[in-house]
């Protein structure tokens, strides 16, 4: 594959595991994140380029940037995200509306932004969601809302743009190390999944295992696929008592 | 027992206010500060808006402010784990089955129905969405809204009310040989 991916989100996490896995598949990788030495150093490590802003700034377009730095766009990966941890009654509106701009708005201004490229080339964008939007968490609420509606704007957004042979699908990753649990400050040390219910499958999702799906999902492969959310969580929802195979109350 | 309905103004709500007092629909926390009740139903139920990749993000954040941010907020301040509160979210029925045609309402229904759900889950709230489509009655509606807040074991679900348009895949629209 001889693509040119952007990857937003892409200095940690699942994010960088697709970078790299893309990159190994031959793709040119536009690494887009808020730290310049981080999205630098993948991007370095994949022979790729940096593209350094904050997705929540509605000045900043990655898109553009990344299209004037690989000539074009064949695949956005639009990846980057944020998590509040809280309940319903512990999310404020300061953190709500925060959600709101980083998880849907961004991915909606960042999609309308690489219209035009993936119509020239008949590309492909791929969002990340959550299973929290497949199954939703109260202990994530706002956040569970928010990959709801990163769900239904692919679907959307695959059906008004298809016919321009513009694909769009989502993954939906279980909890997954690394990834948003496990990298997001505050939450745990970079890397620790102790107390983590196993899944039916057992072990736990790796970003590895995301990028797989996802190279699959961008990739010639999937050429008719479109409108799709891709769980990735070791089978944690496929029962409404999966996650007490591994020992959960 | 008290019921108070807020949201977007239409022959919904006034279905639905018809034996009571109507609150602003605007102004859903003042609301609520008034007097805590044990039934909120929310109409989220605005014109339609149009596709969403043909929508400026500006366009999306400010029909997202209007359908889901005061049912959110509304359901944030309840979720304080006082006295059980029984809520039922009125919502586009592409919350469920989207409409790319009416994408920008869909993308922001299906935010309604998931925060029906992450309600049901939250201790001291019931709460279900009901999804309807443009063409069905008022009172129809208002009907389903009383079902929804009068069965103690229906909790967390999403109620479709569209005539079954989106049972299936309606005949017609496969092509031939198929």
């Amino acid at each position: 594959m001889s693509g040119r991916a952007l990857v937003t989100g892409g200095s940690s996490g699942i994010g960088a595991a697709i970078c790299r896995r893309l990159a190994a598949e031959g793709w040119r990788v536009a690494v887009a994140g808020r730290s310049a030495e981080r999205a630098g150093s993948i991007a370095d490590e994949i022979g790729g380029v940096a593209v350094v802003g904050d997705v929540a700034d509605p000045d900043h377009d990655p898109i553009a940037l990344a299209a004037a730095a690989l000539g074009g766009l064949d695949c956005a990966v639009l990846n980057a995200g944020v998590i509040a941890d809280a309940d319903l009654a512990g999310t404020g509106a300061d953190d709500w509306e925060w959600l709101l701009e980083v998880n849907v708005l961004a991915v909606h201004r960042h999609a309308r932004s690489a219209r035009a490229h993936l119509a020239a080339t008949g590309g492909s964008i791929l969002m990340t969601a959550s299973d929290a939007g497949v199954w939703g968490e109260p202990a994530i609420a706002g956040y569970s809302v928010t990959k709801r509606m990163v769900l239904q704007l692919m679907r959307c957004l695959a059906a008004e743009w298809g016919p321009e042979g513009i694909r769009v699908n989502a993954l939906c990753p279980g909890d997954t190390a690394p990834g948003m649990v496990t990298t997001t400050a505050g939450r745990r040390e970079p890397g620790a999944t102790e107390g983590w219910l196993p899944p039916p499958l057992g072990a736990t999702v790796q970003a590895g295992d995301v990028a797989g799906a996802a190279a699959v999902l961008v990739g010639p492969d999937a050429a008719r696929v479109t409108g799709v959310g891709l769980l990735i969580d070791a089978g944690m929802r496929a029962s409404s008592t999966g996650w007490r195979i591994g020992g959960g109350a | 027992m008290s019921l108070l309905v807020v949201g977007t103004d239409g022959p919904v709500v006034r279905a639905l206010r018809d034996a009571q007092p109507p609150a602003d629909p605007g102004g859903v926390l003042a609301a609520i500060g008034d007097a805590r009740p044990s039934e909120l139903v929310i109409v989220a139920l605005p014109a339609p808006a149009g596709p969403v990749g043909a929508m400026p993000t500006d366009a999306l954040a400010e029909l997202v402010g209007r359908m889901l941010t005061p049912a959110f907020t509304a359901a944030a301040a309840l979720a304080d784990g006082g006295e059980a509160v029984r809520i039922a979210i009125v919502c586009p029925a592409g919350g469920v089955l989207p409409d790319h045609a009416d994408g920008a309402r869909s993308v922001a229904a299906a935010g309604l129905a998931m925060l029906a759900e992450i309600c049901a889950a939250t201790p001291g709230l019931t709460a279900n969405a009901i999804a309807v489509a443009d063409d069905v009655p008022a009172a129809e509606t208002a009907e389903a809204v009383r079902f929804a807040l009068a069965q103690p074991s229906l909790n967390g679900a999403t109620i479709r009310l569209d005539g079954g348009r989106d049972a299936a895949l309606a005949a017609e629209t496969r092509a031939e040989g198929d």
